[in-house]
């Protein structure tokens, strides 16, 4: 047989208490949801997956580029170190191992741009 | 409490103020007792049971299953209580027997029976094993059903009952030796 229902009455929370302790949540609960966030925090919470995927695509982007840079660079600047260092009219010079004369320098030098 | 809990926890989910206020009004006294069980003062409980019901509040979202929770809310209330206990402890350096002497003492107002009444039986209860005191507070004291304790706290009906009946026993055991101690 169960035993008799004990009167814990004297343990309630009287209702005016009850009344006022709910009241009081729910006043520091909107307090809560009411404060207001950062631009920052607010675009953490809303968007951080999508942020997250942004930061990968920009990653990878900017490393192909990076790459496909230094690439081209390289060869153009192999071309131009080339064409700096032998002038077109001093070619025929250097590929025959010609000394110019001073007449040819000269003449060298009023036709460079 | 024969509101569809569930049904509150999402509409107050999303953002439905009264599905919110009839939470908290349902919750709040089981709130309370379960802190009281834990602080035996009822002003730390009040002060518990608010923390609580406000922690529970801002972490709804987090409560996966919303059919269990008001078990969910009484674990948290409980840890809040069990956590106001050691600062108390620390704090005061006394043990929990002197912490309990504060109960009723506080309002002058108050019938000396009464206080000294709620004393003991704050006692008693505050003795029982945690799930038998929840579950006891729970049925005798807020009017919960077997089946909404049950779900509560995750136990079967009879698993509530055989608690009911062992809490019933020993606290009115307990009292009974008060009694006998007096004579």
């Amino acid at each position: 047989m169960e035993p008799e229902r004990i009167d814990l009455s004297p343990l309630a929370l009287p209702a005016a208490r009850r009344t006022a302790l709910a009241a009081a949540v729910l006043a520091r609960a909107q307090v809560g949801r009411a404060a207001p966030r950062g631009p920052l925090a607010v675009l953490a919470g809303w968007a951080r997956p999508t942020l997250a995927a942004a930061a990968a695509v920009a990653g990878v982007s900017l490393a192909a580029l990076a790459w496909s840079g230094t690439r081209a660079a390289t060869e153009e600047s192999t071309q131009t170190l080339a064409e700096a260092l032998i002038p077109e009219r001093a070619s025929p010079w250097v590929s025959e191992g010609a000394t110019p004369s001073g007449e040819d320098l000269l003449a060298g030098w009023e036709a460079s741009p | 409490m024969s509101d569809d809990v569930a049904g509150l926890v999402r509409l107050a989910l999303a953002g439905d103020g009264a599905a919110t206020e009839r939470l908290v009004t349902l919750h709040m006294g089981a709130a309370y007792a379960v802190a009281l069980g834990v602080t035996r003062n009822p002003h730390d409980a009040e002060d518990v049971a608010q923390d609580a019901m406000v922690q529970a509040l801002e972490r709804l979202p987090e409560c996966r299953d919303p059919r269990r929770f008001p078990g969910w809310l009484l674990r948290i209330v409980r840890n809040r209580a069990l956590n106001h206990r050691r600062y108390l402890g620390l704090r005061a350096a006394a043990p929990l027997d002197v912490v309990e002497v504060r109960a009723g003492d506080d309002d002058p107002s108050e019938d000396a029976e009464t206080a000294e009444l709620r004393d003991r039986l704050s006692a008693a209860v505050g003795r029982l094993p945690d799930t038998q005191r929840d579950v006891l507070l729970l049925h005798d004291l807020e009017g919960w059903k077997h089946r909404e304790i049950g779900s509560a706290l995750g136990m079967p009906d009879g698993t509530v009952r055989y608690h009911l009946f062992n809490a019933r026993r020993a606290v009115r055991a307990d009292l009974e030796t008060l009694v006998r101690e007096e004579d």
